[in-house]
Parts: C-alpha cells; structure tokens; sequence
C-alpha cells in the first residue's frame, strides 16, 4: 500500500502524479493539496529535498517584482508554514541558476538576506538548510505582513469587480471553511 | 577588488556624429552586464571601445588595469568575443575552424567544446559557407568560449537563435556567472533573455548611459501608479518624479521613477484618494524610458 506524497493518505490504489513519474498521489483532481500544486507540491519533496530539486519555487522573470524578492517570498512562506520544515537542504545556487536560466547572484542575494535574518544557515561545505524551527517559527503578525501583497491583490480585483467589502469577506469565509473541512479529513484519513 | 573593465567619461565621434558621450562604469568581477539601447544607441560603438578595437576620442576604459586600445596579448587572451557579423572562415570546415582558434591558445578546454558542440548540434563536418545562420551564430560562440575567458563580451548574441538554443545558451552563461569570478558583457533586443541573466544593466539613450546600475534597483525605483479620485483632477494635476502622465477626469496613471514606498503614504493623503501601485517588468520600463 502506497502513501499519499500530496496529503499522506493510504490507499489501496495509487495512481501517478502529472508532476512525477515517480511520486504517487491518491486522487485526479479534488482537494487543494491536490489540485493547487503551486503552493502544495512542496509535499512531494518534504522528505528528500535535495540539491537536484529545483522545480519548487515558481520564479517569473518578466514580472515587476525581482527576482531574489519573489524567492525569497516563497522560501519564507514555505518555512514559516513549516512546508519546508527545519534542516531542509535548498538546491545549490548554481543548480537553481541553470535551471531555472537565471543570473546566480540574484539567488545567492536572495540566500543571503533569508541567512540574515535567520531562515536559513550555512554550514561548511554543505548547502543551505533550514534553520532550526526554534529560531524561525515568527509571530503571527508577522507571517499576516507576507501575506499583504496578496490581500492588496484581492482588493484591486474587487474594486475593478465592483464587489462589495461584505461580499468578498462572505466569499473569502466560505473558501476559508471549505479548504478547513479539506484539512480535517485529511487529518482524519492519517 | 579592483574592477576588470572600468571607464572615465568614454566618448567617441566618427567625423561630426558622435556616438557615444560622457559614458562612465565599472564591471566587477562576477557581473552579467545587460546592455539595452534602441538601434543606432551605440551598443555596438561601446562594446568595441572595450575589446580596444579602436581608440576613445575622449575619455578613457580600461580592461584588467590596461588601456584598453594598447591592451597586450596577456590581457587579450583573457577575452573572449561574439561580434555582431561573424568571422568565420567560410573555406574552412567548421572543425577546422574549431582548430585553429584553438591553436592560439594554451588553455583550449576542448572537452567543454566536444560536449557544447554536440548539445548544441552544431554539425562539425560541414563546411562553414554551408552553415544557416543560426549555427554560425552558435559556432561563434563556441570560439569565445572555448579559452574560458574571463571577461566575454557578445554583440548580440542571440539574434538569430530559436529559443531552445537561446535558452542553452544562457545556461551556459549562467553556469559562467556563477563561477563568480568571470564576467560576462552582452548587448541585445531580446529584452526578456536580458531580465533572466544580467544582475546589472546599462540602458544606453542616444550615444549617454541614461541609466545603469542593479536590475532589481531599476524594478523596484520604477513603478506605475493608478490614480482614482472622487472628484475630477486638476488639468494640471502632476506627481513627484513622473517620467509620464495620462490624466482622464477623475483617473490618472503615471510612471514614476526614484519610487520609494513611504511616498505612497504621502501621495495618498495628499489626494486623499485610494492609489494603486503596478510594478514594471524591464521591457515596459525600456519603453517608459524612451518616451
């Protein structure tokens, strides 16, 4: 019987992942874990995150924010969740570089300035890891800040939507329980 | 750490033109610099100032602490070219064209040039008058690679490749870069290759440098902001540090260059209207700049 990489979930018939040939995942589509794999497919490495996975952040180059900023956003994002929990290897710069075709001094910035303020650590002759949960589990105020660029996201397609402020939290509530009951069966499934 | 190629106030006239004016910078070791500039801007002008091609009229560069035009072969072997027309030897086959840039040098990596020449399926039997343009482009490449310069300086690279080329291409530039001690120099229209490789970048205007410096500085000091009152705007309604404005009755949109967030906070109770910030990739930045 084969585990689940997405959600952990056992079952009898696992199928194939679109994003793996190797990974099994139980179910087409469904579930957030499953279908929003942008944010969620972090999963599949949790466990064997090593300097060959590369494909895990999501870097635009054509888009108006930096790059070192958009991966440093999303390594922050995946640390404070605990998606990458601490002690996990990131991909070297010059791995991340050639795959993604981008300059390797935008990432080491980015490595850099996640070292400074202690997200990440260097030890010698090894890669970038995780620092120590301990040290870098940040308040709630703090994870709600990384959160802003997305909410002023949101606000700019409601206004050009013309929706209203008690249409939109309606709507953003209602996600919000859905995507809950998906985590408590997922919890429950374990 | 002293710079590979630095220039004091560089200028060039050919007869009354003059090409390029007031033209200072420096390049570290580990730099991508991306050079973009409108046809005629003096990219090409610049980036044989720098090979020591031909002398400044006024105004000096250096490369590895010589002048560049009295450069001697010690420095000369630490660079490597790309010009805009290649100059290949059309008799030869392009192995033998292979062989003897190779010939001049004692550090050949001909094992990288194996391995690129078959990644890039360049046909090395062939004789170079029969090769299409995009594998002349390629093979010229291979020939400023293949002494593992430490400065490379590409005209245009990449005008003539498809993209699973180019995209091999700047993995191999990247893999450079990230060697940290080598630095590259190119100069291209293909905007979006420029944003993925270069950590600086020079936008040269009518023969100036109208602006240099970090990419990401130039993304983030740029913006666009959407103005939306209540009320109809002054006819003569402006922002501090617009490179342009479009004002609609009640909807203004302008660029602004020197952004810094906490001017947000004034614009806003100054207007006492909402005001929405849109971040600029480099080709809308390049058309903003030469409005």
């Amino acid at each position: 019987m084969a585990a689940c990489r997405a959600c952990r979930t056992r079952r009898a018939t696992p199928r194939r992942s679109i994003h793996s040939s190797t990974t099994t995942y139980h179910r087409k589509t469904p579930s957030i874990a499953h279908s929003y794999w942008p944010l969620y497919h972090v999963h599949y490495f949790t466990n064997s995150l090593d300097s060959q996975n590369t494909v895990m952040f999501i870097l635009s180059p054509h888009s108006g924010v930096p790059i070192y900023r958009q991966l440093l956003e999303q390594i922050r994002r995946m640390v404070a969740s605990g998606q990458l929990p601490p002690g996990t290897e990131l991909p070297s710069i010059r791995d991340l570089g050639v795959k993604h075709a981008i300059n390797p001094m935008t990432i080491s910035k980015a490595y850099a300035m996640l070292e400074a303020e202690g997200v990440l650590e260097r030890r010698r002759g090894k890669p970038m890891t995780v620092a120590n949960r301990t040290r870098v589990r940040s308040l709630p105020a703090k994870r709600l800040q990384q959160l802003e660029p997305h909410l002023d996201q949101l606000l700019l397609a409601a206004r050009q939507l013309e929706l209203s402020e008690s249409e939109v939290v309606r709507a953003l509530r209602q996600r919000w329980e859905k995507s809950n009951d998906t985590i408590h069966r997922r919890t429950a499934a374990r | 750490m002293t710079p590979y190629i630095a220039a004091q106030r560089l200028a060039k006239t050919f007869g009354r033109k003059r090409v390029l004016d007031d033209v200072s910078f420096r390049v570290e070791p580990g730099d991508v610099v991306g050079i973009l500039g409108k046809n005629g801007a003096g990219k090409t002008t610049l980036l044989e100032l720098i090979l020591g091609f031909t002398p400044p009229s006024s105004g000096s560069v250096q490369i590895f602490s010589h002048e560049s035009f009295r450069m001697p072969g010690s420095a000369r072997r630490r660079i490597g070219s790309v010009p805009q027309q290649d100059e290949l030897l059309n008799p030869l086959s392009a192995l033998d064209q292979l062989r003897v840039i190779a010939s001049f040098y004692e550090n050949w990596d001909s094992e990288l040039i194996d391995n690129l020449s078959r990644q890039w399926e360049i046909d090395l039997s062939e004789r170079v008058k029969n090769l299409s343009v995009g594998q002349r482009q390629k093979l010229s490449i291979l020939l400023a690679l293949g002494h593992r310069p430490d400065v490379l300086i590409l005209d245009e690279p990449v005008a003539s490749l498809d993209p699973i080329a180019r995209r091999q291409f700047m993995e191999q530039i990247v893999s450079i870069a990230a060697d940290g001690a080598r630095s590259v120099i190119f100069s291209s229209h293909i905007v979006s290759d420029v944003e993925r490789l270069a950590n600086k970048i020079w936008i040269l205007k009518d023969g100036r440098l109208s602006w240099q410096g970090e990419l990401d500085v130039l993304k983030e000091s740029i913006v666009r902001v959407h103005v939306r009152s209540a009320a109809p705007l002054a006819p003569d309604f402006t922002l501090p540090n617009a490179l342009s404005i479009n004002r609609e009755e009640c909807h203004a949109t302008a660029v602004l260059f020197d952004w810094k967030p906490h001017i947000l906070k004034d614009v806003e109770s100054q207007l006492g209207a909402p005001v929405e910030i849109e971040s600029l990739g480099l080709e809308d930045i390049f058309l903003e700049l030469h409005r």
